[in-house]
């Protein structure tokens, strides 16, 4: 059976899915091997990679610099498509849409899922917890404004909220531009949470199997608390789906609905 | 029956391993009482040299993650960690490097099988700490602390085996001696055993069982290491 990558902008609700993915008997997920288990891809965030940059050994010439994430990757790039029959194997990253056409030029046969929650939620999440430090977006939006000039739409860079709405339209762009149109699925964070055994039966069907009832247990788990650390899965609805209209200000999102309306109609978000 | 080990590495002869004596299905050995901690993980792949660092990949302990409590000194590249983390479980360790470290100090990463044998006191209770449900005085699990907790805080199974509930799931062996070929077993994926601080109630179950790529080091696997007596 075919890779997997689920692909979710920062705080979209991915280990959740994760999670509830390898609750199956059948599925396994490595989380972030290139974002989080490399001091490489970090570092190149938001900087393009095409389908002509994947060369099977060197895999991409500027990890030259980086021999033991080229290792690594190399021996990911092996690992995933070796799943014994009946297994899945997937990986799940929060960046690397930019990246995705040099992924599928290294994995032809990889099904892309891509994990969408409302854009107030996701802005309001990464700003409560101060993620900009971690993920760099002072480095890694600016970067990409200099260095990209087809962008259809303004980049703002003025302050942490505005980086903030940037990254999340930059990597919706890239991850629309980019997803293999019969090969891919995308999913609202917000129906696995209203409506799990619909959104769950198209993700499992995407991956060419049929949802569990440890599945639906799981799900049914996480949801009966809000608690534990910042990446923690086990989240009351209420808090995952309204959550943002406590933390941001009108103002903030009334420039999030400006900025990104179509981004919102495209996925069903009210404004 | 209580015991030590003492590391076979000469830099490692001060170094005490704490163990049950225990007969395991398989023959008498040595268990360790405790899950690996960060302050022993870093004493032995320090001395032992365990991790072939290569700029931007590792072998043995993913430190690039930030919630990584043990950091890796990048002029003299040996690992420390910060006081308040010393007894924690390691976690961010991969199997190659789970393997590497018992080898290192003599012993081996325990079975599956007898792993649930241990979690189920010889196959006659459910949990570690036997039939009852769940609860958070028990065991770290499902977030309600929100972090890994310093070994042997919550009360030891009827073996004196401490944390194979919750806090951290285990790297295991898929077999016996299966650590001297860990370098061909990078592509493969290798037994998880128990719950964890982030894993739901029915991960503590002594039967939990799942593979997970041997490459990868996790925030919530450790292990622990087993010495056998009766084996040459």
């Amino acid at each position: 059976m075919t890779p997997f990558l689920l692909l979710s902008h920062h705080r979209s609700g991915s280990n959740f899915l994760t999670d509830t993915l390898q609750a199956h008997p059948q599925v396994s997920v490595i989380d972030e091997p290139m974002s989080m288990h490399t001091e490489f891809f970090p570092s190149v965030d938001l900087i393009r990679w095409g389908a002509e940059d994947y060369h099977p050994a060197r895999l991409h010439a500027s990890m030259d610099v980086a021999p033991g994430a080229r290792s690594f990757i190399q021996d990911l790039f092996d690992y995933l498509p070796a799943a014994a029959p009946g297994q899945v194997r997937g990986f799940k990253e929060t960046m690397l849409p930019e990246k995705l056409p040099w992924l599928l030029a290294a994995l032809p046969d990889l099904v892309v899922v891509y994990l969408v929650r409302d854009p107030r939620s996701v802005i309001s999440s990464v700003l409560s917890r101060d993620f900009t430090k971690l993920w760099r977006y002072e480095v890694t939006i600016p970067r990409y404004r200099a260095l990209y000039d087809d962008v259809p739409f303004p980049i703002e860079v003025g302050d942490v909220f505005e980086r903030c709405v940037s990254s999340w339209q930059i990597r919706h762009y890239e991850t629309m531009r980019h997803l293999p149109r019969d090969r891919s699925l995308s999913v609202r964070l917000e129906d696995s949470l209203t409506d799990p055994e619909r959104t769950l039966t198209r993700v499992m069907a995407a991956l060419g199997l049929a949802p569990t009832q440890r599945q639906y247990d799981f799900i049914e788990q996480s949801q009966q608390d809000s608690r534990g650390s910042a990446y923690s899965v086990f989240r009351r609805p209420a808090d995952v789906l309204h959550g943002w209209s406590r933390n941001l200000t009108r103002r903030q999102v009334a420039t999030i609905e400006s900025r990104l309306s179509r981004e919102m109609a495209l996925h069903g978000y009210d404004r | 029956m209580t015991g030590s080990r003492h590391g076979l590495l000469p830099g490692l002869a001060d170094v005490e391993i704490d163990c049950v004596e225990i007969d395991l299905p398989g023959g008498r050995a040595r268990v360790q009482r405790h899950l690996v901690t960060n302050a022993l993980l870093c004493r032995v792949v320090n001395e032992a040299d365990l991790e072939s660092w290569q700029w931007g990949g590792y072998r043995c302990l993913n430190d690039f993650n930030d919630d990584q409590p043990v950091k890796r000194d990048w002029l003299t590249r040996r690992l420390e960690v910060d006081g308040r983390s010393a007894d924690h479980p390691a976690v961010g360790v991969s199997w190659l490097g789970a393997a590497a470290f018992a080898t290192a100090v003599g012993g081996r990463l325990l079975l599956p099988a007898e792993w649930a044998w241990l979690a189920s006191n010889g196959g006659r209770s459910t949990y570690p700490w036997g039939d009852e449900a769940p609860a958070p005085w028990r065991a770290n699990y499902a977030e309600y602390v929100g972090s890994t907790t310093p070994v042997g805080q919550y009360p030891p199974s009827p073996l004196g085996l401490f944390d194979l509930a919750g806090n951290v799931s285990e790297w295991c062996s898929p077999a016996p001696g299966a650590e001297l070929a860990a370098e061909a077993m990078r592509l493969s994926e290798q037994p998880v055993a128990g719950g964890s601080w982030n894993k739901p109630a029915d991960a503590l179950a002594a039967t939990t069982l799942r593979t997970k790529w041997a490459r990868i080091g996790t925030v919530s696997i450790g292990f622990r290491v087993a010495f056998d007596l009766d084996r040459p």
